[in-house]
């Protein structure tokens, strides 16, 4: 759906932030895109739906440029960025004087979102709080029903049961034709909610995989102690040591999505030797 | 066409654009009436003299200029704003029909509302206003130079605050008033120094006018022919100004956030 060839971008007089990057995003998928603070998740996020213009290379959604920012391209997509701006329009006017731009849109679907979310469906959104103004903003995102959903830290600001229940609604309003791409440093928020997993590190991808395939290759223990063990990464915790090990025994864990981002970004190399060896075997 | 340009979905942008904004500018609207009333009512008052119609002139073309450009430099604030630009560009709408929406505002629209509310006003002063026995008169804009000029004029201004509003993301109007008196006044300098370096004269001359100079205690003046010059300078100036306004949508079109 997305694909992303040789870009390289940098604001003007700043150095490059993404040098010869690749990504190939497909649908039926929810992404979790993931990098340090100042890694560029945010810019990377504007370069796939045209809001910032590569140097080099190029951002195609259907094969199609999105630099110029075409209508067709614009009403089959929504973003939804960290800082968001609402009109002072209850969500029933706001409806009536934006839904129009979305072919897909569906009325009941918003006000279901905002009963999920527990938003006033007769206040003014720019009279709510921040989270509610987010969570009113999620609930259009998700009735315009583009094909591609990208969210900028999209928990921000959101309570905790407001966390569970975008969780929830999130991976309910996943289809095979939809592709959702949500970024955060909140790693935890995107437990139980993505499939696929993109790590962003020192201008380049160094992870594009299914968790799947991450818990095929790797097994993510607690362990008391890591003598004799064959550890990629360890890391202290009260009740031990969290580790990855390369999975031997073919059986499944769950992926520690928090503890492998920290081993990935550490400049452990065996890690992710391993996860490019294991693909290279598999090739074979 | 429908890639660039669809009026359904401009009358949407139209109609979204009213629904969002229609407080602030009513807001603006009756800000303006009051400065105009004002402005005509005080004058009318203080003189013992009638309003007559040079001085109502004067008075519909200053503010409309005025006002027109400070409006128009804030009808791309949109883009100044992150959160809202974000909105703003990703909406499914081409940049052509959001470009022509800020168009229409600030130019049709302001106009005719400006023009509307100068009239309400001017109406009901002159109707107070005492003329002596003299017969009142009501300046007519619609006479065919009065309206050429106003319209040339406010077309000018209005290409120049366009651009600004496209391409300032703070402070449009004062960014933009800077900007074009600085470039006024590196034009009416270099052009006074050419011509002087060329004529090896020392002479007074205006961007695109004439050359005044003095020889052995003689003036002489060098223009073109009136009628050419009027011809020249209207031209000019049209051509000045659609390039402005090109360069506004095209600025618009590169806007990244």
């Amino acid at each position: 759906m997305i694909e992303i060839q040789e870009l390289s971008f940098g604001y003007p007089g700043k150095p490059l932030l993404f040098q010869n990057l690749h990504l190939s995003l497909s649908q039926g998928h929810i992404y979790g895109l993931l990098g340090k603070n100042g890694a560029g998740k945010s810019t990377l996020l504007k370069n796939m739906v045209g809001l910032c213009f590569p140097r080099h290379g190029r951002c195609a959604i259907h094969g199609k440029s999105v630099s110029g920012r075409p209508v067709d391209l614009l009403e089959d997509l929504y973003f939804i960025p960290e800082e968001i701006y609402v009109p002072a329009l209850t969500p029933q006017k706001f409806v009536s004087s934006t839904a129009c731009f979305y072919p897909n849109f569906c009325e009941d679907s918003f006000y279901r979102y905002l009963q999920e979310f527990e938003v006033p469906q007769h206040a003014v959104l720019s009279k709510l709080s921040f989270g509610q103004q987010k969570k009113a903003i999620i609930a259009f995102g998700l009735a315009a029903n583009t094909r591609l959903l990208v969210m900028d830290e999209p928990t921000n600001g959101l309570d905790i049961p407001s966390k569970v229940q975008f969780r929830k609604t999130i991976a309910a309003a996943l289809t095979e034709e939809r592709c959702i791409v949500i970024s955060t440093h909140q790693v935890r928020d995107l437990d139980s909610l993505i499939d696929r997993l993109v790590v962003l590190h020192e201008q380049k991808i160094i992870l594009n995989s299914s968790l799947d395939e991450i818990a095929e290759k790797l097994t993510f223990a607690t362990l008391p102690d890591t003598a004799g063990k064959q550890v990629l990464y360890a890391e202290d915790s009260v009740r031990g040591k969290q580790v990855i090990m390369p999975n031997l025994q073919g059986t499944y864990s769950k992926v520690e999505i928090e503890l492998l981002f920290n081993a990935l970004i550490s400049g452990n190399s065996s890690l992710l030797n391993h996860l490019k060896l294991t693909e290279y075997e598999q090739a074979f | 066409m429908s890639r660039h340009f669809n009026l359904r979905r401009f009358g949407l942008l139209f109609k979204k654009q009213v629904a969002e904004q229609y407080k602030p500018y009513l807001m603006s609207l009756a800000v303006l009436t009051g400065l105009l009333a004002l402005l005509i009512g005080v004058p009318a008052y203080v003189q013992s003299r009638p309003l007559v119609v040079s001085m109502q002139e004067f008075l519909f073309v200053m503010p409309l200029l005025l006002a027109g450009a400070i409006f128009t430099s804030s009808i791309f604030s949109a883009l100044g704003d992150k959160k809202h630009a974000i909105a703003t560009l990703t909406l499914p709408a081409s940049h052509l029909e959001k470009y022509l929406l800020g168009w229409v505002f600030s130019f049709l629209i302001f106009l005719i509302l400006y023009t509307i509310s100068f009239y309400g006003v001017l109406a009901v002063v002159l109707s107070m206003d005492d003329w002596q026995g003299a017969e009142k008169q009501m300046l007519n804009i619609f006479s065919g130079r009065m309206l050429r000029n106003v319209l040339g004029a406010y077309a000018m201004v209005h290409a120049v605050a366009l651009v600004g509003a496209v391409y300032f993301e703070k402070g449009h109007f004062i960014k933009t008033a800077f900007v074009f008196l600085l470039f006024m006044i590196v034009l009416v300098t270099l052009n006074k120094q050419v011509i002087q370096l060329v004529l090896g004269h020392d002479l007074s001359a205006m961007p695109f006018g004439g050359v005044t100079l003095t020889e052995n205690d003689r003036m002489f003046n060098v223009a073109p022919p009136k009628q050419f010059s009027e011809w020249l300078n209207s031209a000019l100036g049209v051509v000045l100004m659609l390039i402005l306004w090109i360069a506004a949508y095209a600025r618009l079109r590169e806007k990244q956030v």
